[in-house]
């Protein structure tokens, strides 16, 4: 039973390995990137009107830090295209301004201050998903 | 009077075991990443463990057993140690799960970091055991994991499309991502069907005096327990699939899922899914912590039971405090509690075979069970779940390699 | 009676009615002049260490041996105890309380239980 598992796991590992372009496996590593600047956008949009305290917002926002820098080092790391490489580090190193200043702004209670950096995240993730969709899989 | 009561039981055993820090973190990636397409799993996991829910309660009425203690004592120690140890790494893992899922729930409320809260939940969770009897902590987590039905009522108020929510009730292939697909997938069917789930409830039927005369009401309480807590992982998936599936939030840290009910409750919504995540955990942690307590007193044939004083079951209470400690270690040392989670799911799925095969010798032995040993039906579908479990042990590790991070 | 099944990872029950552990072992008297005889059940962690592997049987008594608040870890009830092998338990004369098979039992119920508070429902 053991060593059947242990050549399904192999098996399993070396067919989903063999398909991936090194483009395709840097956007599944970094793919965290687009939901965090989406719920951080959300997490802005909620706290202008109440909805979630202030608390959540910074707690998302170091949440969301971590992922974009784990991400940036993905990038750092990879074999893809220059081209891609650059465009991602644009977008991780936008998120983590964008994050920061929205940060910022519900720590100040500035709800005006904290619409600029709401729309930044929303151009960030609306910019994220097109370029992941270009390097997508073909589904089967 | 007492029989409907036992409604109670099973509620408790849905609450805790059905909907807890698992479902809540499947349920709202499966929404989230797939919308309405997954939703086949949930159902199909809630058939299967309907099943092996009546069953345990079945045997537990007829025998008057729980389960550890008569697989023992009719397969011998040997045979029963890999089981056991399997069920145990389990029991500790979920266990810290909750726990961490309980440190979250008080983290989106007051910010204070997760890891700090790791003591003050644990040192709860054991107060609760120490002083509860069983009916109480059936009572109170049924009572209180009524909350749970907010993800219901939002599920409503976002009036999904009907014809998408009913065809995502059959299996179809994913239109993208397909390995995240099938393990979530899986984690659904892991989280569903957690071994501890029907290991407990047959030890919580001997806690609550079952005798042959609970047969009929003990299907009663499986379908209706396992069906709620059902609808409830139901309206999380729709909730997930209305709020942020839209807006492309995939869930991969609890904070996204955190998120789901601002949408139909504005001003509630917030507070509300953390108290929700709160007592299904606390629900879940304290079933877990006594399933731990419960299988290692009737494995070695200590005395045991929620209900006696601490005095009269001393190794009992020890087995769930020592759990409690080593579980809480985990999430103060900074483990991730949705990784955890994922982990454990994947963890369970693998380990079915061992805790259900067991099981299934039992159930067809007329010796304990006489006339009411499982037909042809109830063979048939545990066969499958034999199957599939062996299906799912093969995939589910390498899947949560490839899918999960 | 058919050790194996009827006897052995039975249930033992006291005089009292509280569980005091299980059958781990059994132990026959090879007789020159007749059939073996039951001799007495063995209860503790090291009879079951000993069925997996003597070898674990072994290493167990000795981690025991420096650890444990039992005297030896082979608690032996003989036969003549035995008053009932029921169909899922077994009855015994004694009183859990006054055996080893309570040694932990009651050291946590004196030095922990007891310096507890709350410790009563």
């Amino acid at each position: 039973m053991g060593t059947i598992a242990a050549i399904a796991a192999a098996a399993v590992l070396f067919l989903s390995c063999q398909q991936q372009t090194p483009e395709q496996e840097l956007i599944r590593k970094t793919d965290a990137v687009g939901p965090w600047l989406a719920a951080l956008q959300m997490a802005g949009e909620k706290w202008t009107v109440n909805s979630v305290p202030a608390t959540f917002v910074h707690t998302s926002v170091d949440a969301a830090q971590k992922a974009f820098t784990k991400a940036a080092r993905e990038t750092g790391r990879s074999d893809a295209r220059t081209d891609l490489r650059d465009h991602l580090g644009r977008l991780i190193a936008g998120g983590q301004a964008e994050s920061a200043r929205l940060r910022r702004a519900v720590a100040a209670q500035d709800r005006r201050a904290a619409v600029p950096a709401i729309r930044g995240l929303a151009a960030l993730h609306a910019d994220f998903e097109a370029l992941s969709k270009a390097f997508e899989e073909p589904s089967q | 009077m007492k029989k409907a009561m036992t409604l109670a039981l099973g509620i408790l055993t849905s609450v805790g075991g059905f909907f807890d820090v698992g479902n809540i973190a499947t349920t709202a990636q499966a929404g989230a990443s797939f919308r309405f397409q997954l939703i086949w799993s949930l159902l199909l996991a809630t058939l299967l463990v309907i099943f092996l829910v009546e069953m345990s309660g079945r045997f537990a009425a007829v025998s008057g057993k729980a389960l550890p203690d008569a697989i023992r004592e009719h397969f011998g120690f040997t045979f029963w140690l890999v089981p056991f140890a399997v069920l145990t790494l389990i029991h500790l893992l979920t266990l810290g799960a909750e726990i961490g899922g309980m440190c979250f729930a008080l983290h989106l409320v007051t910010g204070i970091p997760v890891w700090v809260w790791a003591p003050v939940v644990a040192i709860l969770t054991w107060l609760f055991l120490w002083r509860s009897t069983f009916s109480t902590i059936e009572n109170s987590t049924s009572l209180l994991g009524l909350l749970t039905l907010a993800f219901v009522v939002a599920a409503l108020l976002h009036h999904p499309p009907t014809g998408e929510v009913v065809a995502g009730m059959l299996p179809s292939l994913p239109h993208h991502d397909p390995e995240k697909y099938w393990f979530i997938a899986v984690s659904i069917l892991g989280a569903v069907i957690a071994p501890y789930l029907f290991y407990f409830y047959s030890s919580g039927a001997v806690e609550d005096d079952w005798d042959p005369s609970y047969i009929a009401v003990n299907r009663g309480v499986a379908l209706i327990g396992m069906g709620f807590g059902s609808v409830i992982s139901l309206g999380a998936i729709v909730v997930a699939a209305m709020v942020l599936a839209p807006r492309g939030i995939e869930v991969s840290d609890y904070h996204q899922a955190a998120l789901m009910l601002t949408d139909a409750f504005p001003f509630w919504g917030f507070a509300l899914f953390a108290a929700a995540m709160g007592i299904a955990c606390l629900g879940a942690a304290l079933e877990v912590a006594l399933s731990m307590a419960y299988t290692t007193a009737q494995t070695f044939g200590w005395n045991w039971g929620e209900d006696l004083n601490p005095r009269e079951d001393a190794r009992f209470c020890l087995v769930y405090t020592g759990a409690i400690l080593l579980s809480a270690l985990l999430i103060m040392f900074g483990v991730d509690p949705l990784k955890l989670t994922l982990l454990t799911m994947a963890i369970n799925a693998a380990a079915l075979p061992f805790v259900v095969i067991p099981f299934l010798l039992l159930m067809n032995d007329g010796k304990l069970l006489r006339e009411h040993k499982n037909g042809w039906l109830s063979n048939a579908v545990i066969l499958f779940i034999v199957i599939l479990s062996f299906v799912l042990a093969v995939v589910s590790i390498p899947l949560a390699i490839r899918g999960g991070s | 009676m058919e050790l194996v099944r009827d006897v052995l990872d039975k249930q033992l029950i006291d005089r009292e009615g509280t569980k005091m552990g299980r059958a781990d072992g059994v132990v026959l008297e090879i007789r020159p002049d007749g059939p073996p005889r039951v001799d007495s059940l063995t209860l503790g962690f090291t009879v079951l260490a000993s069925r997996l592997h003597p070898r674990f049987g072994d290493w167990f008594a000795r981690v025991r041996a420096r650890w444990s608040v039992r005297k030896s870890g082979r608690y032996r009830v003989p036969w003549s105890v035995v008053e009932e092998v029921r169909q899922h338990d077994i009855q015994l004369a004694v009183r859990a309380l006054d055996t080893p098979a309570f040694d932990w039992e009651r050291w946590l119920r004196r030095h922990v239980i007891e310096h507890l508070p709350g410790a009563s429902k």
